[in-house]
């Protein structure tokens, strides 16, 4: 019984870390900004105030796009993790961002303009990341070391790369300078007006793992078991790859492949709520991600007057000793 | 309770001719309080059958009948009233505690979130004090030993209070002391609880002590061989292995 208090206590702190570095954030950015006007530029916008104007446009979108960017990818790392029982796997790892890129490559650089709007674009990075995560589901039915997985989630990774190095060949220079700028990953890529979209979108994968944390329980003891305590694995596992692609797919198309916070924020779950128990690690990874991508952001905005680092560099820079750690510590 | 009817074990091949058949059953029965052993030889398909029972594999012909339905007219949901499974290895898992673990046997029972009732805490409670885990009981199952943890998923098959448990070599991986140990406490369940407890195994000699009945696999005549106490040891061992 205290446990569970225990849990929510922990969750209760993370959404209050959470709450404070967003409000700073929202104070951050090529000028300061009181805490005032961020409350006006929100729920009282008056264009003619440029603080107000540029809370409303600019940083309010930003850093809700880095709050669901760290939601949708963290779930999407800990659904990954439990669905191939290997705290390595993440969207990134196992190629689904790769997957996503390519289409996304395919949709504004090739003369293959069908996907050519927004939403085509969120559409095609979303068929990417299923693509990639239902060949990774495939192989993961053949290929029953999890390092192998790995390995040709890597593997994968490279092939859809050097697909994307072959489209940006033949690309137009304009497109190609626009597809540069997406695969650095950025968080200014959503308007104040489509976020409620991302954030439904969001929301509703959040929603759809929450529904399944029973069966997520259960897959850790392996399909047999979980099969034999009533869980339809098949069917699970297809669901699990849906969402991923949902989440890992809306914040690919609009933020760039943003990498290893998918891989590196559920481990960190795990090890700060010590439980195996889905229902507290999902809201642990939800609140950790947001507030791991938040403090990139700011990261990001105290450096800008020295140093522009695009957010895939900072997310791997800080990911890729994480990763090390964790070979060293678990294989 | 669990009945093979005319059953054949066996792989399917590209057509009828091609099917590989490891050994038939006749008429079989086994009744609740019953403790059973599977025994034969490597290879000659205890594993199968035991996928045949849990529904995992599919049987070349007959039927396994539990409580008179088919198995295969079973729902997954129903199932799970009826089966439950040890696997011979669990290795742990990193932050799940031997209660979490017991508790994940009463997850058919709970609600979309998982969450335990009252009347789960009850049950999962008395399957700690009757395996005597109290101890162990906020311990993560990754520190566990091989025979520790053994009982704690002997515990958790136990608190899906089903019918029937199913345990692959459930002393494999064990020493001698925890092999009679679990022995012991799978002969006293299946009396005290009143279920059918099948398990298969390889220290037959453990079986002889503790089981009340033992099946045998005679890969030759490609046969299921019944036993019941007292055995007659040569016989069991003969039939098996041979002269």
């Amino acid at each position: 019984m205290t446990s569970k208090k225990k849990y929510w206590k922990q969750s209760l702190l993370l959404l209050i870390a959470l709450i404070i570095l967003v409000m700073y954030d929202l104070t951050l950015g090529s000028y300061a900004v009181s805490l005032q006007d961020v409350f006006n530029g929100i729920f009282r916008y008056n264009e003619t105030n440029s603080e107000e104007m540029t809370v409303h446009v600019f940083r309010f979108p930003r850093v809700m796009t880095a709050v669901f960017a760290g939601i949708a990818l963290s779930v999407s790392g800990l659904l990954m993790q439990t669905l191939f029982q290997n705290p390595l796997a993440g969207p990134y790892v196992l190629g689904i961002n790769s997957g996503a890129s390519l289409l996304v490559a395919l949709s504004t650089m090739s003369s293959f303009h069908i996907l050519g709007s927004d939403v085509g674009l969120v559409f095609s990075a979303m068929i990417g990341a299923f693509g990639a995560g239902l060949f990774i589901l495939i192989s993961s039915l053949y290929v029953k070391n999890k390092i192998s997985l790995l390995l040709i989630g890597i593997m994968f990774g490279s092939f859809a790369g050097a697909m994307v190095n072959v489209i940006q060949a033949y690309a137009d220079p304009n497109n190609l300078k626009t597809f540069m700028l997406w695969s650095f990953g950025s968080l200014q890529g959503i308007e104040f007006e489509e976020l409620g979209l991302v954030g439904g979108l969001v929301l509703i994968g959040l929603f759809a793992s929450i529904l399944i944390i029973k069966p997520l329980n259960l897959l850790l003891l392996g399909d047999n078991a979980a099969h034999l305590l009533g869980i339809n694995v098949r069917l699970i596992r297809l669901f699990i790859i849906l969402i991923t692609a949902l989440l890992t797919g809306v914040i690919t198309a609009y933020c760039g492949p943003i990498a290893f916070v998918g891989l590196v924020i559920p481990n960190f779950a795990k090890m700060i709520y010590k439980t195996a128990n889905h229902y507290h690690l999902l809201f642990g990874s939800a609140l950790a991600g947001a507030i791991l991508i938040v403090a990139c952001d700011i990261a990001m905005q105290l450096l800008s007057p020295y140093l522009n680092l695009p957010l895939n560099a900072l997310t791997a820079l800080i990911g890729a000793p994480v990763v090390m750690w964790i070979i060293m510590r678990k294989f | 309770m669990l009945k093979f009817k005319d059953l054949h074990i066996g792989f399917k091949g590209k057509s009828k001719q091609e099917d590989t058949l490891l050994f038939k059953t006749a008429h079989q029965s086994f009744e609740a309080g019953d403790f059973v052993a599977l025994i034969g030889a490597n290879g000659a398909g205890k594993t199968t059958l035991f996928n045949t029972v849990l529904g995992l594999h599919k049987a070349l012909k007959g039927n396994v009948l539990i409580e008179g339905q088919p198995l295969k007219e079973i729902s997954r949901e129903e199932k799970v009233k009826f089966l439950s499974y040890v696997p011979s290895k669990f290795s742990g898992i990193e932050h799940l505690t031997t209660y979490d673990l017991i508790a994940l046997g009463r997850s058919p029972y709970t609600n979309i979130l998982n969450r335990l009732t009252e009347n789960d805490h009850q049950r999962i409670k008395e399957v700690i004090q009757q395996l005597d885990l109290t101890s162990l009981k906020d311990k993560d199952t990754l520190s566990l030993s091989d025979g520790e943890r053994q009982i704690a998923m002997i515990g958790k098959a136990l608190a899906q209070d089903s019918k029937l448990m199913v345990l692959d070599e459930p002393t494999a991986f064990l020493d001698y002391n925890n092999k009679r140990k679990i022995m012991y406490l799978l002969h006293d369940l299946a009396k005290k609880n009143k279920q059918l407890i099948f398990i298969s195994s390889h220290d037959i000699e453990l079986c002889f002590d503790y089981c009340n009945r033992i099946i045998a696999i005679d890969s030759h005549a490609k046969e299921l061989i019944h036993f019941n106490t007292p055995f007659d040891k040569n016989e069991v061992i003969k039939s098996v292995f041979g002269g």
